[in-house]
């Protein structure tokens, strides 16, 4: 009796003996979940049919806004992702973000950005003024408005 | 000693469940907030409040505003500091000079209209933001 008691303690011991270990889950705008992602060929095809798509898709951070962390560019198959924030009503880490996984929820749709605007983001990035004098034409982008974000640590 | 081995293995897992805590935080801005941007949010809450009240036919005649002057204030970086943005931000506080002596839905739409054209020239990307403080016909 004494001996299993002993080996019950001893397990419970090696088992949970590590001290408890608080996994921190962080959102930025509204607290979303990192189910039912849909895949970004769907996604395409969905903006290419109704012009504006509610979804939630999967991503990696190529670059956040360097100023404030009022946008991100984010890499979705091989397409690059302008992502705003909706309403201006949340940011992102403007720096240690770039590689990481991102969830985002929100509203892909096709955006044309003007020069002002590309020259805008470009003085945001930090880009030199060579850089941002170089931007001339206005391009076709898939903007995404999020209202949610999951960055993957 | 079977139901010792079962009662020993529900301890077991039930102190195991407890070895992983699970905590979500929200966050809004996980940056540096400059005083600029702390006056532009402050700024925004004021006037949004005001808004609704105008929407839902509030009387607003006793409403002020008292705003420190934008372009006094510490931007988020020297790269805020353009050209502009003095006669702009002494625009913005005419304006709300004007809401203070008549408040009606008249000055207020001319204050946002002062937030629009300043951010339009100097920094577009809160625009989406004070769309949300125009009031429709």
């Amino acid at each position: 009796m004494k001996t299993t008691l002993s080996i019950l303690s001893l397990a419970t011991l090696f088992a949970c003996g590590t001290p408890t270990e608080t996994k921190v889950e962080t959102f930025y705008g509204d607290k979303i979940t990192s189910e039912n992602l849909t895949e970004y060929s769907d996604l395409l095809d969905q903006v290419d049919l109704s012009g504006i798509v509610n979804t939630k898709i999967e991503g990696i951070i190529i670059e956040t806004c360097a100023k404030k962390g009022c946008w991100m560019q984010v890499k979705a198959s091989e397409d690059t992702l302008m992502v705003r924030f909706k309403d201006y009503a949340f940011f992102v880490p403007k720096e240690g973000a770039d590689g990481k996984s991102v969830i985002m929820n929100g509203e892909a749709f096709y955006d044309t950005l003007s020069v002002d605007l590309l020259r805008h983001y470009a003085e945001d990035a930090g880009d030199s003024e060579e850089e941002i004098m170089s931007i001339t034409e206005p391009e076709l982008v898939l903007s995404f408005t999020a209202d949610g974000v999951i960055i993957q640590e | 000693m079977k139901k010792l081995i079962i009662i020993g293995g529900i301890f077991l897992f039930a102190a195991c469940q407890q070895s992983e805590k699970q905590v979500s935080q929200t966050i809004i801005d996980p940056n540096d907030t400059s005083e600029m941007a702390l006056l532009m949010r402050d700024m925004f809450s004021q006037l949004e409040m005001v808004k609704d009240k105008i929407l839902i036919g509030e009387d607003i005649s006793k409403e002020q505003f008292d705003f420190e002057l934008i372009h006094k204030q510490t931007p988020t970086d020297e790269s805020f500091l353009k050209e502009g943005l003095e006669s702009m931000s002494t625009a913005y506080a005419y304006s709300v000079n004007s809401f203070n002596e008549e408040p009606s839905s008249r000055t207020f739409s001319s204050i946002v209209s002062s937030c629009m054209s300043c951010h339009t020239m100097l920094c577009p990307g809160p625009l989406e933001r004070i769309d949300n403080l125009v009031i429709g016909e």
